[in-house]
């Protein structure tokens, strides 16, 4: 998988880099003008130094976790790929998810690289050890209830012929509700309380804090919910795609 | 050359009607279209309402400004996408499967041909929506008949350079091997256009404005309908216009030199 993901190293190196630079230059720039225009020294409890480490680690955090393996998998299934797995002497979901944590030990390399180059130009401040071990387990947790969500949305491609709205829709929410754009904190009241329920704050906010250090509850409790949230979308997808493959026609058999 | 842009207009005519039974045949298809440019809408708008709710000014610019220029910014988009953004991946692939030749061997323009092919109608059905959100906050911030005037005109304008700074990334994918990086790259140009020019430091604005002018069709385009006297901007955006026409058609030339065909 790595080898396959490597093989076109130019667009990989583009498809990587060019969403992190933009990115960096985008949000760096949106809340540095936020600060500066309005001379402020903190705004919703945070300093620009701070909300830029934010958005730092919010850079490592997407590579960690939202990676987009259902593409291949709605393909598959669509062009009928997924046939010869039926037979092999495996599940075709072992196959899914080995891939995914290929493509994952690509992402971590990007992700080291990635925060030595933020700590040197100063955007990432505070290098705890355990900081670091803690977020990159936790994000490598989360990042397998990503794997699972976007497994569940790739699975619609039993029943509809374009799936990317699925996975174009997951990947914008999760991008809002996760605080990947603006912190939690930001949101108004009833929505952050609402947020609390839901799997969104594990795929941005939780494992920012852990990352910088500031995440003030229960880490065991964070994993926890992150294997209940897995659980619960485990069971979900099973049932679909058993439903599916019973719909299933294989073509080109 | 008035038969010329006629045969022009017939055959996007006749895409366009294409696209439009091919989507009433797709309704759920359709249904979901609508799903994902909803969404985009509601997360652009509400992402400034979040922040909006913190501080009060941002530049020169309060709530109802950017409101505006986000307005203003997903209309250009929803005609890209529209139009334009199904065409680029599109392209990517008939480059790699050889099926280009069948559009050099056409009547008509290659290039014409091979950009407006396919058109998602479905991304249309928000267009009112932007231009209602658009109308609401053009009230609040007071923008002069003048500017009511310019604004469907200049709105095109913008949508053709936004398209033509695109054309020329995405006709590099003559030079590389598969064309999923250069739409990446592409892509996130879009998401510089999000923000108006101001808030970007010195150096980022001058790249993206006057060495590659990514910033010019949302920025220039509503400074020009905030000041309509302000002629410069208009200048600027008709130069670059022309200037980004005389480069796509010469990086068209130069690529198709260079395009192999994978089918013969």
């Amino acid at each position: 998988m790595i080898s396959r993901n490597m093989a076109y190293k130019f667009d990989f190196a583009l498809e990587i880099l060019a969403p992190s630079l933009v990115f960096v230059a985008v949000n760096c720039s949106v809340w540095f003008a936020i600060y500066d225009y309005n001379s402020l020294d903190t705004l919703n409890g945070f300093t620009l130094e701070e909300m830029l480490n934010y958005q730092a680690w919010n850079l490592v955090v997407t590579y960690m976790i939202r990676s987009h393996r259902s593409s291949s998998l709605s393909d598959d299934i669509r062009l009928g790929k997924i046939t010869s797995f039926l037979v092999y002497p495996f599940e075709f979901w072992r196959y899914y998810y080995s891939s995914y944590f290929g493509f994952q030990m690509i992402q971590v390399i990007v992700a080291i690289i990635t925060i030595l180059v933020l700590y040197s130009l100063g955007l990432i401040t505070n290098l705890s050890p355990s900081s670091i071990i803690n977020g990159f387990l936790f994000s490598l947790s989360v990042g397998v209830l990503w794997c699972t969500l976007e497994f569940l949305a790739g699975t619609a491609a039993f029943w509809l012929e374009e799936t990317w709205v699925f996975r174009y829709v997951l990947e914008l929410t999760a991008v809002l509700l996760s605080g990947a754009i603006i912190p939690i904190t930001f949101f108004p009241e009833m929505l952050q309380k609402i947020l609390v329920y839901t799997p969104f704050p594990y795929l941005g906010s939780i494992p920012i804090q852990i990352f910088s250090g500031t995440y003030e509850n229960d880490i065991l409790l964070a994993y926890f919910s992150i294997i209940i949230w897995i659980s619960i979308f485990s069971y979900i997808t099973k049932i679909v795609w058993k439903k599916g493959v019973n719909l299933y026609t294989g073509a080109g058999m | 050359m008035r038969y010329r842009l006629l045969h022009y207009y017939s055959v996007f005519y006749q895409n366009c009607l294409n696209a439009t039974a091919k989507l009433l045949s797709f309704r759920v298809n359709f249904i979901l279209s609508f799903i994902v440019e909803f969404s985009s809408a509601v997360i652009a708008y509400t992402t400034i309402a979040f922040i909006f709710n913190h501080i009060n000014q941002l530049g020169s610019w309060d709530r109802d400004h950017f409101m505006l220029f986000a307005s203003w910014m997903q209309s250009i988009l929803c005609l890209h996408t529209t139009i334009g953004a199904p065409n680029f991946w599109n392209f990517s692939d008939e480059l790699q499967n050889g099926k280009l030749d069948f559009r050099l061997l056409r009547p008509i323009g290659s290039l014409f041909d091979a950009f407006t092919a396919i058109i998602r109608p479905s991304s249309a059905v928000v267009f009112p929506l932007h231009l209602a959100i658009f109308a609401y906050f053009a009230c609040q911030v007071g923008l002069s008949w003048v500017s009511w005037i310019i604004a469907l005109p200049l709105l095109i304008l913008a949508f053709l350079i936004l398209l033509l700074t695109e054309l020329v990334v995405a006709l590099f994918m003559f030079w590389t091997i598969q064309g999923d990086g250069i739409n990446f790259l592409r892509m996130q140009g879009q998401q510089l256009q999000k923000w108006p020019d101001f808030i970007y430091p010195t150096p980022i604005r001058s790249i993206f404005t006057f060495f590659f002018p990514l910033l010019i069709p949302g920025s220039f385009s509503i400074m020009f309908l905030l000041n309509p006297g302000e002629i410069k901007y208009l200048i600027i955006m008709l130069f670059i216009f022309v200037i980004l026409i005389l480069l796509v058609s010469y990086q068209w030339k130069l690529g198709l030199r260079r395009y192999e065909s994978a089918s013969s």
